[in-house]
């Protein structure tokens, strides 16, 4: 039981974080109009799949707004 | 009083001279062309002037003070105006405007009031985008409006209106004439009505030296070459003028094209005493008798030959 | 000092309107949980993966453990992050040109890169230490034997070279236009220190023992003069790396 405490303790937050990391990322590209529609259907499955690295990825390269 | 003296200029990249004994001045109150074709040398000199560039040789001077590569402090007589301005995109142009501001060192109550004025004058008051979403004319006038945030005494814009639409340069233009009033202009240009659209005076440049100066009115009184034409009711009558025309050695060949007829002259006075006299003697009535103004066009091509 | 005020302001809104500030927050504070995580649940995913045939005998975890993982997890993860995100810092003003207009409003140069270096350095401090308040609450929470003894110098060490790397970003940002250089210089020069590491001579004078030897310096919970050497000469270097690159930047051409 300790073991859960602790595990969650840890967990719960690491998990948030990459809660806000996604929602960020989605509702970036969502709104991003300088983007084909194709394009934003490749960077929301990498968004989605790939864990951490993606919206970060998406979010330094893919925004195309400079 | 010469708000900007520029003598003796010389810069060259490797082998190419770019600018070879570049020598003018520009007084105040007035609206300066700096003309010449695309490579002349006219960006070179101007970022020379902003203390961007460091010259090989000759001196500039702005409002008496040298210039110096670097940090120069004759940039607060100064406003710019690059040819294709870029901004922080991520800002907004009131956010931009305060940031110029507190750069310059401007008073803080006054620098808001200054904000909103030059922001109006240039028509992006309210504008609450970024400027990443701004056109190209947007941008231009957003670089006419930073250029003024100091005041400047001298207004340095290199090819203001090359990369804007119609509406775009008849805005920007008008700006201009509006900031003459308090503010001396040297704007360079390859478009020759916007010089004589807005340009009191002018400095040619031509393989890296200045080939004529003066004012527009001067230099165009200087122009060989006056064209006239004149105009008769039926083609019979022009071939009798154009014939008639022909033995004088003041007219250069005329040109008869229906009822018209047309030449070239060296003076366009003595052109038209002798045209007239012609008329007169072949007991003709011309439709219409006209003394054509040079253009800068010409003007140019005339400087550069 | 105004102008200095002014562009720090520029700089912070670019970096969080570029969502930098937020990207790097992210990474930190994972790296931050991800340390003490891995060092107290990884023997345990070992044994659960492991096959039962093969026993092999893992020491209990320490609080020494989840700082050895955040030695490794900052200088691989967030400091590679880090120089990653901030290496166009100089080369995106250079190619646009944003420059010329503060430059030719009387904004002094050595403002510029002066508040650009302090956005960075500020960034860093901040960003390490969100990490590193992060991962000593839950190494205290996990580990609650472990002693701060020596903490304070192996900690603080691998910030001073975060540091050294920082000038050299700043450096070779200023010196470069491309903005793929800094990545390159930072890269060489860590490859650099590296390859001298293999002379023991100048082992015993190098910066690197400042992100190589924090573990030890923790678990001795003492220096040798090597290191002290390490540390002096890595804020000498940064000292200078910073002054080059302000002298070079006042008579850097611009367009």
């Amino acid at each position: 039981m300790q073991l859960m405490t602790d595990y969650f303790a840890i967990l719960l937050p690491l998990i948030i974080l990459q809660l806000i990391l996604l929602v960020t990322a989605i509702v970036h590209l969502v709104r991003n109009d300088r983007l084909s529609q194709s394009n934003k259907i490749i960077w929301a499955l990498v968004i989605v799949f790939v864990n951490i690295i993606g919206p970060i990825i998406y979010l330094i390269f893919g925004r195309k707004e400079d | 009083m010469a708000v900007l003296e520029i003598e003796q200029l010389k810069k060259s990249y490797g082998t190419q001279n770019v600018l070879d004994g570049v020598t003018f001045s520009v007084d105040s109150g007035s609206v300066y062309g700096f003309i010449g074709k695309n490579g002349a040398g006219k960006t070179t000199t101007m970022t020379i002037a902003l203390g961007l560039l460091k010259p090989d040789e000759g001196t500039v001077r702005i409002n008496g003070e040298p210039v110096t590569y670097g940090d120069t402090k004759t940039n607060k007589y100064v406003g710019y105006l690059p040819d294709v301005p870029e901004f922080y995109p991520f800002l907004t142009a009131g956010e931009y405007m305060t940031l110029c501001a507190d750069v310059s060192g401007l008073d803080k109550k006054e620098s808001k009031k200054k904000i909103s004025e030059l922001l109006e004058m240039v028509g992006l008051e309210n504008n609450k985008k970024r400027i990443r979403n701004y056109s190209r004319g947007m941008k231009q006038r957003l670089g006419i409006a930073q250029a003024l945030i100091n005041d400047p005494i001298l207004l340095i814009c290199d090819e203001p209106t090359s990369a804007l639409d119609p509406i775009g340069r008849q805005q920007l233009l008008t700006v201009l004439k509006k900031v003459k009033e308090k503010t001396t202009v040297i704007f360079s240009t390859h478009i020759l009505t916007d010089v004589e659209a807005v340009c009191d005076k002018v400095a040619i440049l031509n393989n890296g030296k200045i080939v004529k100066q003066g004012s527009v009115e001067q230099l165009k009184a200087e122009v060989k070459t006056n064209q006239w034409t004149v105009v008769l009711e039926t083609e019979e009558e022009a071939g009798r003028v154009a014939e008639a025309l022909e033995i004088h050695p003041e007219l250069l060949p005329a040109k008869q094209t229906g009822v018209k007829v047309e030449g070239t002259s060296e003076s366009a006075a003595d052109a038209m005493s002798i045209i007239l006299n012609c008329l007169h003697t072949l007991s003709v009535i011309p439709v219409r008798v006209e003394r054509k103004e040079p253009t800068m066009e010409e003007v140019f091509m005339e400087a550069i030959r | 000092m105004r102008g200095y005020g002014a562009f720090i302001q520029k700089e912070i809104r670019e970096n969080s309107r570029n969502y930098k500030f937020f990207i790097l927050g992210i990474i930190f504070a994972i790296v931050g949980l991800l340390s003490p995580l891995s060092a107290r649940f990884l023997p345990e995913l070992m044994e659960t993966l492991m096959d039962e045939n093969i026993t092999i005998i893992l020491a209990e975890p320490t609080y020494i453990d989840s700082w050895l993982q955040f030695f490794s997890n900052i200088n691989q993860i967030a400091l590679v992050a880090f120089v990653l995100v901030f290496s166009p810092v100089m080369a995106k003003e250079y190619e646009k040109g944003t420059f010329i207009h503060m430059v030719t409003k009387g904004l002094p140069r050595l403002t510029i890169y002066g508040a650009k270096l302090t956005v960075l350095l500020l960034s860093w401090t901040i960003f390490y230490l969100i990490s590193f308040l992060i991962t000593r609450a839950y190494t205290l929470y996990y580990f609650p034997e472990g002693t701060s003894e020596g903490l304070f110098i192996s900690v603080g060490s691998l910030y001073l070279f975060g540091l050294l790397i920082i000038s050299l970003l700043m450096l070779s940002g200023v010196l470069f236009r491309n903005s793929y250089a800094p990545l390159l210089a930072v890269g060489g020069g860590v490859a650099v220190l590296f390859i001298g590491s293999i002379f023991p001579v100048i082992e015993r004078w190098s910066p690197l023992q400042l992100a190589t030897r924090n573990v030890e310096v923790l678990t001795l919970q003492s220096t040798d003069p090597a290191f002290t050497r390490g540390a002096i000469i890595t804020l000498m270097i940064t000292v200078m790396f910073i002054i080059t690159g302000g002298l070079v930047f006042r008579r850097k051409a611009l367009q």
